[in-house]
């Protein structure tokens, strides 16, 4: 040691810090670290401490790992190893690291395999993840003592059916089986005052009870108390924690002040605790009065949602056959009110969820899963070439005394080492692709508790697919390959019958790979057509240039349908007058997103019964609307300022309608009547064909319409279209500012354009789609990439004898067909099953088919075409390698 | 008294050891082998080694006191122990048995 040079000759402390931790305590361990000192010391003096700072963290390193395994392996009693003295745990160790070590040997190959899992993993977890955070328990006390009790009506599948006021009170007054029976009834509301501008929001009556029911008590204030739920009780308002912040600042002297809420002060007396939101994303909430029953109990509007809690000790059954009980003696007084009418008692869960989305969700998850099964059999397979590469070897070791066992545990070892690296990267994957997933739906979850996340149940589940998925790539190269008998495997070299067999199970597990990815994408093609197929079709408008927003009049504010009107026409002249903007118009929808399907009557038809009646989607217009849309009839008029509410009765047709029930003549002059079978007059006159105008929005089912002047149905919701000449959102205030000039308290609604406004509208199905697609794809790409895996290594065995037969004249094109035919029998067969696969996966998955009907043969087509063509380039590879054999190499390899 | 084969890195520790004699410290019995046998050997596997030929009892240490004073960590001071020398020698009667005859094919060209 060179004096002078000694530059901070201390080892770093993180290696030291390590060696601690995994070297045996006292001398052994003490010796083994001086030793390493010691070295460090030596090499520090000859060349500065730098290098051999980071020397010695990488010694410590591979130290501390070695010792860590070799600890973990040791036998508990020196005498407990088999022949060799070795424990099991030695045994397991020494699987693992030669494991890692023949992994490490061929990095491609472990790079790809390590990939495919990932992949297959990170779809999984991240389907579950979403199934997971949609399908969430409700965020109440002891939710799964929580019911629901409305009504079901079966001949109409409708079983989501609320109670009218005096079911209610009847129901509440008699019931035993629960705590209380409480109700919701939501509405939007008018929030005004001092504190901001006026604000639609959404919001619900409840029952005084109706928190308590859940379980939940305000963070401030109070709940309320029952006399507020009394008719003609004390006005008083509850709002949502994120509602008090937003508008309010969270300021604590909130409660006890007064709102205007639908032109009524209100009293706030509490605030509910943060995230809260009830029945669905409401965020203020009065109480709801419920009065002496006043209508005969089938008759007032059914709005009334109860849910209620069942008593300690009480179950559901009980509280099923108690209302069972109860709606029946309203059946057998009021028989003609309740025909079809059966009561339906449900948890609340099932109620919100529905067993529809649980299957849906499933079926999702289900559909992921298979890329899981597609990405294990893309790995068993290369697993399986490599296996066959060393069977030899494998044989050796068998009869030198290698027990199965042991040799199957070793080959596991290597697949689940695989997996497990894959399960990080799926972990990874599945982390981001729930984020994403639940960054574009946030804004559309009908739940506020809903929310995807990687949480412990989805680390669980993660974990848990880790070690199916390591045993089911390992397990068919593992036993497989094991079974061979080692003097088969010895005579046999690399040909032969042993290896015929694990060509068949690798080609098997291609066919499984392209039914698979096959029954995946043509699912993705089915849910894609309809937003596909009209994202390009010419609607008949430019929705970038139409600023949409909902106006709603309260019923109080304007009572007669001439307040209305003139609010309207007032307002629509004052837009019009606003800079910028070209046209202003209202209707009954947002064009681009479908409008309400009506039945009705066409002249000279007669109908026996509801259901025979035609159904077209029906809305109504002002006669700007054509002009906002920038529109030209294809026949006939447009609707013009003689069309008023007492003027003859018009309509005007799109062209799907006049295709569809006036096919080759003209639809002109004709009459029909909107409604149903009880419809009465006045009979409308058809003026004019206009394009479809996306009335169907971007669905392929029902783009008939029919639009009426607003004027002659006047509604109280309606939107407001704007087309102008300048950055449409920057118009935004100065509408709200005109609206404000006529009617301070009246909020305007959302505001985006229409073309923002159908994206909307199909965006769940949209990002099904894309979850659906990728996972396709990712199906795909291993189906491709296990074909060639195959083909390439049928090919290498096969090299002599390809040689031979090129040697003895074979035509270059036969051998070239051969291997083409090889691999595209396996991707036809592969779709024949697919094709069955995705006919069973149809009707799971309809709820998100745009199209109407269930299969479509053009996507299948499509598909098919993808999959041949794929299938085709993964075989060329191969094959080219198989002419390229030259027979003196061919015949040289033994 | 039985003894189980030893594996050739096994071997090279032990003859290692006896060649050090009184110096047959870690880190010199692990330079003797990088030098006279031409490899690198990872300081896990030697180790770990040393720890599977004592459980075996082929080798024993005592502490010893280190010469240099900046040292400050424990020192073992390696042997091999009677078992150890009837293994090496019964590894070594198996190689010269096989070896036999094939002295022109062997020898060092």
């Amino acid at each position: 040691m060179r004096p002078g040079r000694e530059v901070d000759a201390r080892p770093p402390r993180l290696g030291e810090w390590i060696l601690r931790r995994t070297l045996p305590a006292g001398v052994v361990g003490g010796s083994i670290k001086g030793d390493l000192d010691q070295e460090f010391r030596l090499r520090a003096a000859s060349s500065g401490a730098a290098y051999p700072r980071a020397w010695y963290l990488a010694e410590a390193l591979k130290l501390g790992v070695r010792y860590g395994v070799h600890r973990l392996s040791l036998p508990r009693r020196p005498s407990a190893g088999k022949s060799r003295g070795m424990g099991w745990g030695e045994m397991l160790a020494q699987d693992v690291t030669q494991g890692f070590r023949r992994l490490l040997r061929t990095p491609g190959l472990a790079l790809f395999a390590v990939v495919a899992m990932g992949l297959g993993i990170g779809a999984t977890a991240t389907t579950f993840s979403v199934s997971h955070g949609l399908l969430r328990d409700l965020p109440y006390v002891e939710s799964d003592r929580l019911v629901h009790v409305g009504w079901t009506r079966v001949e109409a599948g409708d079983d989501r059916i609320h109670l009218t006021a005096s079911e209610l009170s009847a129901f509440r007054e008699a019931q035993t089986t629960l705590e209380a029976l409480s109700a919701v009834r939501v509405g939007s509301v008018d929030l005004a005052g001092s504190d901001g501008p006026p604000e639609r929001i959404s919001g619900a009556q409840v029952t005084p009870d109706a928190f308590a029911t859940l379980g939940i008590a305000p963070v401030l204030g109070r709940g309320f108390h029952p006399e507020e739920g009394a008719l003609g009780g004390p006005e008083v308002a509850m709002l949502s924690h994120g509602l008090w912040v937003r508008r309010y600042g969270g300021d604590p002297a909130v409660v006890g002040r007064t709102v205007r809420i639908n032109g009524t002060e209100r009293t706030v007396v509490g605030i509910m605790p943060e995230g809260f939101r009830f029945p669905e994303l409401q965020e203020l909430w009065t109480p709801l009065q419920v009065g002496p029953p006043g209508d005969a109990p089938g008759e007032g509007p059914r709005a009334y949602g109860a849910v209620g809690r069942l008593r300690e000790g009480v179950s559901m059954e009980e509280a099923r056959a108690e209302f069972e009980t109860l709606a029946r003696r309203l059946v057998l007084a009021h028989p003609e009110a309740y025909r079809e009418y059966v009561p339906r008692v449900v948890r609340y869960y099932e109620y919100f969820v529905g067993r529809d989305a649980v299957i849906v969700m499933n079926t999702l998850v289900v559909i992921a899963s298979f890329v899981l099964l597609i990405a294990c059999a893309s790995v068993a397979n290369l697993l399986l070439s490599r296996a066959v590469a060393r069977s030899r070897e494998l044989a050796v070791r068998s009869a030198l005394g290698a027990s199965r066992a042991r040799i199957m545990g070793q080959l596991l070892s290597e697949s689940l080492m695989i997996s497990l690296l894959g399960g990080v990267l799926g972990a990874l994957l599945a982390w981001g692709g729930a984020a994403l997933f639940h960054s574009a739906v946030a804004d559309l979850l009908p739940f506020y508790w809903m929310s995807c996340a990687i949480d412990g149940s989805v680390l669980l589940f993660v974990g848990a697919l880790v070690l199916v998925a390591g045993v089911l790539a390992g397990m068919a190269p593992a036993l497989r390959v094991s079974r061979v008998g080692a003097g088969e495997a010895l005579r046999d070299g690399d040909r032969g019958a042993s290896s015929f067999r694990i060509g068949r199970l690798s080609r098997g597990l291609v066919v499984a790979e392209v039914t698979l990815s096959f029954g995946l994408l043509a699912t993705a093609g089915m849910m894609a057509t309809g937003p596909l197929i009209h994202n390009r079709q010419d609607l008949g408008f430019d929705g970038r240039w139409v600023l949409t927003s909902e106006l709603v009049l309260r019923e109080d504010a304007y009572p007669e349908e001439e307040d209305r009107d003139h609010f309207f026409q007032e307002l629509i002249r004052r837009l019009e007058s606003v800079p910028g903007v070209e046209a202003a118009t209202l209707s009954h929808h947002v064009p681009g997103v479908p409008a309400g399907p009506s039945r009705f009557h066409l002249q000279g038809q007669t109908y026996e019964r509801n259901v025979d009646l035609p159904r077209a989607r029906l809305s109504g217009v002002t006669p700007r609307y054509f002009h906002v849309l920038d529109t030209q009839p294809l026949e006939g008029r447009l609707f013009d300022e003689g069309d008023v509410a007492g003027g003859d009765p018009v309509a005007i047709v799109n062209r799907s309608f006049a295709q569809r029930f006036f096919p080759g003549v003209s639809p002109l002059g004709r009459q029909i009547l909107t409604g149903g079978l009880d419809a009465e007059g006045p009979w409308a006159t058809i003026v004019g064909v206009v394009p479809d105008l996306g009335m169907n929005g971007r669905r392929t089912e029902l783009p008939e319409g029919i639009l009426l002047p607003l004027s002659q149905r006047p509604q109280r919701s309606v939107v407001l279209l704007l087309r102008a000449s300048t950055d449409l959102l920057a118009l935004t205030p100065l509408v709200r500012g005109t609206l404000a000039e006529l009617d301070p308290d009246l909020p305007l609604g959302r505001v985006r354009t229409a073309q923002a406004a159908m994206a909307d509208d199909t965006r769940p199905e949209l990002v099904f789609f894309y979850l659906v697609l990728a996972c396709g794809s990712i199906a795909l790409v291993l189906a491709a990439v296990g074909l060639f895996g195959v083909l390439a290594f049928s090919v290498r065995r096969r090299t002599r004898e390809i040689g031979i037969r090129l040697a003895l004249g074979a035509a270059v094109r036969s051998v070239l067909w051969e291997t083409l035919r090889r691999g595209m029998t396996q991707v036809a067969v592969g779709m024949a099953v697919g094709v069955l696969l995705a006919l069973g996966l149809a009707p799971l998955m309809r709820g998100f088919f745009f199209a109407d009907r269930l299969v479509d043969w053009s996507v299948y087509g499509v598909v098919g075409a993808l999959m041949l063509g794929t299938g085709f380039l993964a075989s060329l590879l191969p094959a080219a390698r198989a002419v390229a054999v030259s027979p003196v190499e061919a015949l040289r390899q033994e | 008294m039985p003894t189980s084969p030893l594996g050739e890195f096994e071997q090279l520790v032990l003859l290692a050891i006896l060649q050090k004699g009184d110096a047959a410290f870690g880190l010199e019995v692990r330079t003797e082998i990088e030098g006279k046998a031409h490899r690198k050997v990872s300081r896990g596997a030697f180790y770990t080694t040393l720890e599977r030929l004592e459980q075996k009892g082929y080798l024993a240490w005592e502490e010893a006191i280190p010469e240099d004073p900046s040292r400050t960590a424990p020192l073992r001071r390696f042997r091999v122990t009677r078992a150890g020398l009837a293994a090496l020698r019964s590894s070594r009667r198996a190689l010269q048995a096989l070896s036999r005859g094939l002295d022109e094919l062997l020898e060092d060209a």
